[in-house]
Formats: structure tokens, C-alpha cells, sequence
């Protein structure tokens, strides 16, 4: 029996359809399926265009200041070839000290005591006490001696304050010494916005040994207001300066006890720490104050 | 006469759907992903070109030269400070910041007499007789009384304990006893002896 010629006509022509349209819509969804990914790089690349906005606004600032810093470092550099003398000579032989010697230190212990009994802050400073020698070894900076001493007196509170003033400061050698990091910082931020160049007048100011700058303060500000002299760096410099070290320093050495230390050779002191401290009142706004300390040195290299 | 032919309805069978959209389906997914590859070789690169300093870079590579500069500058800062100041002893500056970290006993006394000032007016009725502050282990020992406020003197006792512990260099505070007792000169009182570590 023979097709349908009708039939047959329409599965011939029905055949090249549906191949055709499923090649369309395979290619469809091919294209379609590739298409997400480009979707989803082009909202990557936008969020890092977004992410990298706030470096296109910081890495200019950082290169001027890198290019800054460059120069700072260049003067300095160039200055500090013309430098003599140094602090940390005497920062070995007087600060931390080898071989354990406290002579300076008593010495210095008693011109205190005198001195501000004379002042009448101050009575009945008894003998310095002292406790056994040890060797601690600190880890990143070595070893140390640790000298344990006590003392007991009794004290107005203006000698409270002398006596706190004298453990702050036990140890300090120069201006630099006596800043906070903090501090430091920004006067380092004030060259940089006011003068760059002005580093090299930093330099002998921050070296400065602050017995020296005690005795002679306004001689030391002016030279160094001379290379910063905007209102700014002024009130800065003003504010720095009434730190609480320096303010210990104009207390203990703004008198007679500076130019009896001079005098006798007993600047800078000795590293102190406090290790205990006991307050008793006693009438008549007087107070019994025992102090036990810690003079630091290092051991004598064999 | 006829009435109008009815014109059977054609069916649609799903094939005929698709046969019809196929070709404009087709022609759609042309376009869209030709234009996003487009877009992708050259329109992002020139919109979102991270140019610095003249030169084209992507973002991890700005990343790295942002951190890079940072390093430089902190060597450059370490650098500046070792030519400027004096001294860089390492063993100095570590005794320096240790003598630092810890408040003198006259800033400890200084805030025990401020908390007695805001606790209760009165002058000296929070009094201190005795305080022992060892620095290695933060340990403040405070012996004394509440005076000269008659029978309030625990409740005193208590809000200066207690402003004492809410002080936020204060880490702990080992409360004293709560005692009131009579004492021919100076009336009812309440003793003290207690102690707290500072932070």
C-alpha cells in the first residue's frame, strides 16, 4: 500500500523545521548560559573600580609625603655628618651605668635632701638603704643590673611633689627624653606642614640636655620658633613644652638644686624606677614617705 | 445560502511555540551576549581605567603599590628619627616606656582625693591615712575612715568604693568591710582597709 504523498510531503518538510529549531534554540541558550559570566565580571570590575576610589584619593597624598620624607631624611642626613659630641656617651657612662657604682646617685640623694630641707618641704631624710644586687636579662635588650635601694622621709606636700618629680626624671637626659611618642610625633608633623627643611633645627633642640633647657628656656624656644614661626607651630610648641617631665624638671632644677648639680658634677642622674611606695599622714599636713627604688646600670663587661 | 466558513482553529502545539520564538530567542541572545562581550574587551577597561601618575594599573597591583608606599614611608619615618633624635638605645627606651606605663603614687593619691571630693563634700571625710601602691603588680593598699559624717559613714563608705570600681583605670577593687564604730574624738566612723589593682 503506498504513503500518503501528502504525509510524506509534510515529514520532509517537518524534519529540516525542527532541526532548525532546535539549533536556534540550542545556540540560544548556549549564548544565554555564556552571558552570565560576563554579567558577573562586569560586576566585579565595577566593585573594584568602586573599592579602589578611596587609594586613587590616599596615593597621591602618600607620594608627596614619601617624596617629603625623602627630603627630611636627605638634610638630615647631610646635617647630621657635622654633628659632634654625643648623648648616648653620656647616657652609658651616667644613665645606665656599668659596674654598679652608685656614688653619683648617693651623692646626688643627699645634695636633695639638704637642699629641700633647707626649703622646709622636707625633715628627717634618713640614710639610703641598699638591698642586693641582681642581673636581669631582657630579652630583646639584654641584661641589666638592678640595684634595689630604700630611703624614708618625711614630707609637706610640695616635697611629695619633689620627690615625685625627682623619680620621673631620674634617667632623663635630653628634651627628646622627656616627650611622649605622641608629642614627638607631632613636632615631626609640624616640620613637614610648615618647613621640611626645618628638620635640622629640630635636631640640636631635641638634643637639647633639659638641665640646660631648665636654665636657659627661652634662649632654646627662640631658635628653635625661628625656623617654625606661624601661630600654629607656636601654641604647639607652648603645649609641648608644659608636658608633665618638663614641669617635673622646672620644679626639681629651676632653683637652687639645678646650679648645685651642675656644680658638683652629679647631671644627668642615674636610671630610678619606683617599686613600692607607702604614704602615712601625719598631723600637721606633714606625711612619712618610704620609697623603695630600682637603680638600673649595666653589668660590667668582663 | 451559505453562512460564513468557519475557519477551523489551528492548533498550537507546544512545538509551534517554539518553532516561532526560537528565531527571535535566537536573534536576543545575539545581541545581549555580543554586546557584553563588547562592553567587557572595551567599554569597562576605559571606564573603569585605575590610572595613577600616568600609569594603568588594576586593583590588586594599586594595592600593592599603595602598601608598598606605605613600608617606604615608615623606613623613611624610622630613618628621619634615627638622624634626629639623640638617643636609640634599645634597653633606654624599653625602661623609658615601662617607667611610663604605670601612674606615679601621686596621680594614684591625686584620684583617690578626687572620687573622696565627688563622693561627699565635706572635708576630709574620706580620710586616708595610709596607702601602700607597689608598681610591679598595680597594687594600691588604702587604709583610713569615713569621718565627721555621723551615721551615713557606710553609705559613704560604699558609693566610694563603688565609684572607685567604675573607674576605668581600675581593674578590680577587693571591697573592705562595712563597719561603723564610735570613737570619743572623732564620733561615729566607719574604718577601712582595702585594695585594688590598676589596669
Amino acid at each position: 500500500m503506498n504513503a500518503d504523498p501528502a504525509s510524506i510531503g509534510t515529514m520532509t518538510i517537518a524534519q529540516p523545521r525542527f532541526m532548525r529549531t532546535v539549533w536556534l534554540l540550542g545556540v540560544s541558550a548556549l549564548l544565554l548560559a555564556t552571558s552570565a559570566p560576563i554579567i558577573q565580571y562586569h560586576v566585579r570590575v565595577l566593585r573594584e573600580a568602586q573599592e579602589a576610589l578611596p587609594l586613587l584619593v590616599q596615593i597621591p597624598q602618600r607620594e608627596r609625603r614619601m617624596k617629603l620624607l625623602e627630603e627630611q631624611v636627605e638634610v638630615s642626613e647631610v646635617h647630621a655628618a657635622t654633628r659632634i659630641g654625643s648623648a648616648e656617651e653620656r647616657l652609658h657612662v651616667y644613665v645606665l651605668p656599668e659596674g654598679g657604682n652608685l656614688d653619683r646617685l648617693l651623692a646626688f640623694l643627699e645634695l636633695f635632701g639638704r637642699t629641700f630641707e633647707r626649703a622646709g618641704i622636707l625633715r628627717d631624710f634618713s640614710a639610703v638603704e641598699l638591698g642586693t644586687r641582681r642581673r636581669e636579662n631582657a630579652e630583646a635588650h639584654g641584661p641589666l643590673e638592678v640595684q634595689p635601694l630604700s630611703l624614708r622621709v618625711t614630707v609637706q606636700e610640695e616635697g611629695a611633689r619633689v620627690l615625685d618629680a625627682l623619680v620621673s626624671l631620674a634617667g632623663t637626659l635630653t628634651l627628646a627624653d622627656a616627650l611622649r611618642p605622641e608629642e614627638l610625633a607631632l613636632l615631626f608633623q609640624r616640620t613637614e606642614a610648615e618647613n621640611p627643611a626645618g628638620i635640622v633645627a629640630l635636631e640640636p633642640f631635641l638634643s637639647t640636655d633639659l638641665l640646660a633647657y631648665v636654665g636657659e628656656s627661652k634662649s632654646h624656644e627662640d631658635r628653635i620658633l625661628k625656623s617654625f614661626p606661624s601661630e600654629e607651630s607656636l601654641a604647639m610648641f607652648k603645649s609641648i613644652l608644659q608636658s608633665a617631665l618638663i614641669q617635673n624638671a622646672r620644679r626639681l632644677f629651676g632653683g637652687e638644686l639645678g646650679a648645685a648639680v651642675l656644680r658638683e658634677n652629679l647631671w644627668p642622674l642615674q636610671f630610678l624606677a619606683v617599686e613600692e611606695v607607702e604614704l602615712s599622714e601625719l598631723p600637721g599636713g606633714w606625711h612619712r614617705l618610704t620609697l623603695h627604688l630600682l637603680a638600673y646600670g649595666r653589668p660590667k663587661e668582663a | 445560502m451559505e453562512g460564513p466558513v468557519a475557519t477551523p482553529a489551528a492548533r498550537q502545539s507546544p512545538f509551534a511555540i517554539l518553532e516561532r520564538v526560537s528565531a527571535p530567542l535566537a536573534v536576543f541572545a545575539c545581541v545581549l551576549t555580543g554586546s557584553l562581550v563588547l562592553s567587557a574587551l572595551v567599554l569597562l577597561p576605559r571606564l573603569t581605567a585605575l590610572e595613577v601618575e600616568g600609569s594603568t594599573h588594576d586593583l590588586p597591583s594599586l594595592r600593592a603599590y599603595h602598601m608598598e608606599l606605605e613600608q617606604r614611608i615608615a623606613e623613611a619615618e624610622t630613618r628621619r628619627d634615627q638622624l634626629i633624635l639623640p638617643i636609640h638605645d634599645p634597653l633606654y627606651t624599653a625602661l623609658k616606656e615601662q617607667k611610663r606605663a604605670v601612674p606615679s603614687f601621686l596621680t594614684v593619691r591625686e584620684a583617690l582625693r578626687e572620687i573622696a571630693g565627688a563622693v561627699v563634700k565635706q572635708n576630709d571625710a574620706v580620710h586616708i591615712a595610709h596607702m601602700r601602691y607597689r608598681l610591679p603588680e598595680r597594687r594600691v593598699e588604702v587604709d583610713g575612715d569615713i569621718r565627721f559624717i555621723g551615721p551615713r559613714s557606710m553609705t559613704v563608705l560604699a558609693q566610694f568604693v563603688e565609684e572607685l570600681s567604675d573607674m576605668p583605670e581600675v581593674a578590680l577593687v577587693e571591697p573592705p568591710r562595712f563597719v561603723r564604730e564610735d570613737d570619743p574624738v572623732i564620733g561615729p566612723h566607719s574604718p577601712f582597709s582595702f585594695s585594688f589593682i590598676l589596669r
